[in-house]
């Protein structure tokens, strides 16, 4: 067949023909001159994580536009335009590193936002580090993505296994007020995922370490995303525990809580980790979602100056009220900024270590200031919400937090 | 460990979640019973269905139950359109062409519904979201109540369908053999598309009653589609019946799956795709044709 | 095979070679370089069996991740050079391969091709579970330090290459004629005294084998390993389609299926206005081609040039 040796000359021809489509290699250029701050990131804006990657979009948006807003970034004494470039990765690993590093390469960005969920910041980290080019990440929180020595990457969400520290300090504190059993027996169900484990471990750490106070009655595992979980809750029925501790993320929490409270299922106290006030899952379970105790980062019913201002400012653009995810980006990136400035150049080491020393003033979440250890992990803690009926939320944990109230410990109508 | 009131508690979820499972099966069922084409479209099919019924329930302040229905309708119509315009051209082709076709289809539904309604997950609440009837010590929730009865009325009307109506025979008698049906002045073409259609309409259906249970996102559908293949296959890939019977086997192993000492609860979707290979590679014909192999020898 | 039908696709080889040699700076292309050869890798080796012998299988992602992870663990764990991983993760996929082979064979048409989706999914499942040994649902963390990007390009080159050789090996051999013939009618040839299960068997091996050493590449490249990842449909059937977007069963369907699909989907990714269509472009691409050409872009350029 004629047509064969033409097939095999064409085909190359038509491989060549599409690297040739590809955009033309950048020219190389000298160190960029400061008159325009690039700054990259790659998010989840579709797949099973785009609401929250949405979320990131957003909040990553509203602060470089503010600054922008403002005459722009301080660097070195001028004033610099942010020119931000955000990614949609899919919510594959895979495509998040290799966008990634498209922008370190390609668009040559002085400094990265981490993406969102911690599977998706731990297949982007190695990226900064090779480029040297710092990323400050609002959306990885497994204790594991700060031990794998990197340089140049900063996180600001406090990470998991603090979660279930300052759980067990709660309970510890209501326990020895005697308003729970001691030793408490704990029903503990956590998503099979980083975050779960991270939970997890530090749950039995705790009752390890202080038997006298807890005792973990079942340690079960569920599939993230399932769909139901009747057989996991009658385990928790025949366990009989006093407290029921769960980590999960925002659909499991819906689907598991209804079919709790659709059960019959009762306890003196029951966390779904870092979530409770969450807006969909409050009108999703309406009252079954009443004094629901969650560790978070951040929530709006913070009532000191900068959080009520960020929910305000928030409310107003987006018609929503904001959760964490929009505070803690917002903080995220506004850390980024404040780096550079203090490190007066857009040169990737001097920004790391600009970083590596800060101590960032008026930030949104507990405490208001975030610096980072030698790791890059945050210094800074979470704070413990309860939800009230009518749809209310109190801060109840630390009591140092403007306007704290103690919890309802145990839950009304359930001794 | 268990009183007697838990283990009650598990018998009656397994039978409660077969008949969803059942109910979110009997449309793959009838489309690869039909045409022998695995319908991989069925995902994305029950995931519009259930933002439509969320459009409705919004919008109109429809039940989610009635919406259901008004989605089925709707999707009866779109199932026929797909067929006519692109499925028809591939059911004579090697079967990764259909397979391929309806996963494109599966994606752009996909992309369609998180243009229009964008990716954060979404959930319905009714009056009787809480709603539960009490057994002693075993409560059963009204939502779980419903799917269970509805799939039920299904079953005994499409088996009826199939036996009763000239259609249904029709259906049956393409399901057996396309080219000797046409031989009998059968209209295959048609029968081919209205099955497709009321495939399409059973998943649309299903995928409405689901939001009674979950909350869902574009990305819904995944796992229950690969549960439905694992049902459709322990079942036997032909009959309504089976299709009952798988659900009740995989509905069974997972409820009872936590009395295994040492079980992982994130381990029990293992149990869908283990039966779904053991059930091909040892059993072909499904449950049903052990039954029917029992019944023949009596 | 005569000499002159070699000259393009070697000189097309050549110039891949050479491109990190003149352009050492481009880092983001020599990456995307290396990428595209492990996806040519994947797609060639899959179409070995879904396209010469007509075994369209939806589980490869189960040999891709068993290699994967063994790469992993032996140089994470063990502290084996990377490198010396590969031939192991390689005989892991096989391995896996011949569990799966065996009795799925047996089956027929779709009945294989759903049980090959099972395979992969309880693999991943398995994955997500064995903490022990996979590290579960955390993923295995590896060392940062990795070879250089050209390293990693001319090293998916050499096996990208040593792929597309032995595929076009095949056509010709006993093994590739006995395959063709399995898949036009397997009655027949069986009839005719052709070992059916050998023949799918030793194919399947193969090309898991090449399946293996690219994942192992892949996970040196990524320096992290999850279940998700290396065991997800979405590998899977990617493989798939990149073997029907080129056009399946054929020598440089694949491969161009394999230029298509990766570095294509990057740049719609990388376009911010695109990103919110890219499914749809993705999903409509497959219809486009399942309806209107089913050759895939080979059968579309064999007529043009038919001409």
């Amino acid at each position: 067949m004629v047509s064969v040796n033409r097939q095999v000359r064409v085909l190359p021809a038509l491989l060549l023909l599409l690297a040739g489509c590809a955009p033309a290699p950048a020219q190389p250029q000298a160190a960029p001159a400061p008159t325009e701050l690039k700054i990259g990131a790659v998010l989840p804006l579709t797949g099973p994580f785009s609401a929250s990657g949405g979320y990131f979009q957003q909040a990553y948006q509203l602060a470089t536009d503010e600054v922008n807003g403002a005459g722009g970034l301080d660097v070195g004494g001028k004033k610099v335009q942010i020119s931000l470039k955000i990614l949609d990765d899919g919510s594959d690993a895979t495509k998040s590193r290799s966008l990634v590093e498209q922008l370190a390469t390609q668009e040559k960005v002085n400094a990265l936002l981490g993406g969102y969920d911690t599977v998706l910041v731990q297949a982007q980290q190695g990226v900064p580090d090779q480029y040297k080019i710092p990323m400050v990440e609002g959306g990885g929180a497994a204790s594991a993505i700060f031990t794998r020595g990197n340089k140049y990457l900063f996180g600001t969400l406090a990470t998991i296994d603090d979660l279930g520290n300052i759980t067990m300090d709660f309970l510890k504190y209501w326990i020895d007020q005697g308003k729970l059993p001691k030793p408490l027996r704990i029903a503990l169900a956590w998503e099979n995922t980083d975050h779960g484990k991270d939970y997890q471990a530090a749950v039995n750490k705790a009752a390890k370490d202080d038997p006298g106070h807890f005792q973990v009655v079942l340690d079960q595992s569920f599939d993230l995303n399932g769909s139901d979980f009747t057989p996991l809750l009658t385990q928790i029925k025949a366990a009989n525990a006093d407290a029921f501790l769960s980590d999960a993320h925002l659909p499991d929490f819906i689907t598991m809580h209804r079919q709790y409270t659709q059960l019959g299922l009762k306890h003196k106290f029951v966390t779904y980790g870092a979530r409770g006030p969450d807006q969909k899952g409050r009108e999703a379970l309406s009252s079954a979602a009443d004094y629901l105790v969650a560790g978070l980062w951040w929530t709006p019913a913070l009532t000191d100056q900068g959080s009520r201002k960020f929910t305000e400012t928030w409310k107003t653009k987006f018609n929503v009220t904001p959760d964490w995810f929009q505070a803690l980006a917002y903080d995220t990136a506004r850390v980024l900024y404040a780096g550079i400035t203090k490190a007066g150049s857009t040169d990737g080491d001097k920004i790391r270590d600009a970083l590596a020393g800060l101590q960032f003033e008026g930030a949104l979440v507990p405490g208001n200031k975030i610096s980072f250890d030698q790791t890059g992990k945050p210094k800074t803690s979470y704070l413990m919400t309860q939800n009230l009926p009518n749809n209310e939320v109190a801060v109840v944990w630390p009591s140092s937090i403007e306007g704290a109230k103690p919890a309802m410990v145990p839950m009304p109508g359930t001794t | 460990m268990y009183e007697p009131s838990a283990i009650a508690g598990l018998v009656i979820t397994a039978v409660l979640t077969a008949g969803l499972y059942a109910l979110m099966s009997f449309g793959l069922a009838l489309v690869y019973g039909v045409m022998k084409i695995i319908n991989l479209a069925h995902a994305g099919t029950m995931m519009l269905s259930a933002f439509v019924v969320l459009s409705l329930n919004r919008a109109l302040h429809l039940d989610p139950i009635l919406g259901a229905v008004i989605s089925a309708a709707l999707f009866f119509g779109l199932g026929m359109l797909l067929y006519r315009v692109a499925v028809r051209r591939v059911v004579n082709a090697p079967p990764i062409a259909s397979l391929l076709l309806l996963f494109g289809v599966w994606l752009c539904a996909q992309n369609a519904a998180y243009l229009i309604w964008g990716s954060e997950d979404q959930s319905i609440v009714t009056v009787y979201t809480y709603s539960t009837i009490d057994l002693g010590d075993v409560k059963i929730a009204v939502t779980r109540l419903i799917p269970f009865g509805v799939s039920l009325l299904a079953l005994a009307g499409l088996s009826w369908f199939l036996r009763a109506t000239d259609l249904g025979k029709a259906i049956r008698a393409v399901s057996q053999n396309a080219m000797a049906a046409r031989l009998v002045g059968i209209r295959s073409e048609r029968v081919a598309t209205i099955a497709f259609g009321l495939g399409s309409a059973l998943s649309a259906f299903a995928g409405g009653l689901l939001t009674l249970l979950f909350s869902f996102n574009p990305d819904f559908g995944g796992t229950f589609q690969l549960k439905s293949f694992s049902i459709i296959v322990l079942g036997g890939l032909e009959s309504f019946t089976g299709v009952a019977l798988g659900a009740v086997v995989l509905a069974t192993a997972e409820s009872f799956s936590i009395l295994i000492p040492g079980w992982r609860g994130s381990l029990i979707n293992l149990l869908a795709f283990s039966l779904l290979v053991a059930a091909l590679v040892l059993l072909p014909g499904g449950i049903a044709s052990l039954l029917e192999r029992r019944g023949k020898s009596e | 095979m005569r000499p002159r039908v070699l000259l393009a696709p070697l000189a097309l080889v050549l110039l891949l070679a050479l491109f990190p040699a003149v352009f050492p700076g481009e880092l983001n292309y020599i990456g995307l370089g290396f990428l595209t050869f492990i996806f040519v890798t994947l797609a060639v080796s899959w179409n070995m069996v879904g396209g010469y012998a007509g075994q369209v299988s939806f589980g490869y992602a189960a040999f891709f991740g068993t290699a994967a992870y063994t790469t992993a663990i032996l140089w994470s764990r063990y502290q084996w050079e990377p490198v010396l991983t590969l031939p192991l993760a390689g005989l892991a996929a096989v391995v896996v391969a011949l569990l799966v082979g065996l009795p799925c064979f047996r089956l027929l048409g779709p009945y294989f091709s759903i049980a090959t989706i099972g395979v992969g999914e309880a693999f991943r499942v398995l994955a997500l579970n064995l903490d022990q040994l996979t590290g579960g649902a955390s993923g295995l963390n590896l060392p940062l330090s990795v070879p250089s990007k050209s390293w990693f390009y001319w090293s998916g080159l050499v096996l990208a290459v040593t792929v597309v050789s032995v595929s076009g090996w095949m056509r010709a051999s006993r093994l590739g004629l006995g395959l063709f013939a399995l898949r036009m009618d397997q009655d027949a040839a069986e009839s005719l005294g052709l070992n059916s299960t050998a023949f799918k068997n030793v194919a399947h091996c193969l090309s898991a084998f090449f399946v293996g050493v690219a994942a192992g590449l892949y996970v040196v490249y990524f320096s992290y390993v999850h279940p998700n990842q290396v065991f997800g449909f979405d590998l899977s059937i990617g493989m798939v389609l990149m073997g029907v977007i080129g056009g399946v069963g054929t020598l440089w369907g694949p491969v161009l299926g394999a230029a298509i699909y990766y570095p294509i989907r990057q740049l719609i990714l990388s376009q911010s206005n695109l990103v919110a269509f890219n499914l749809l472009v993705y999903g409509g691409l497959l219809i486009a081609i399942i309806l209107f050409e089913p050759g895939g872009l080979l059968g579309l350029v064999r007529r043009v040039t038919r001409r």
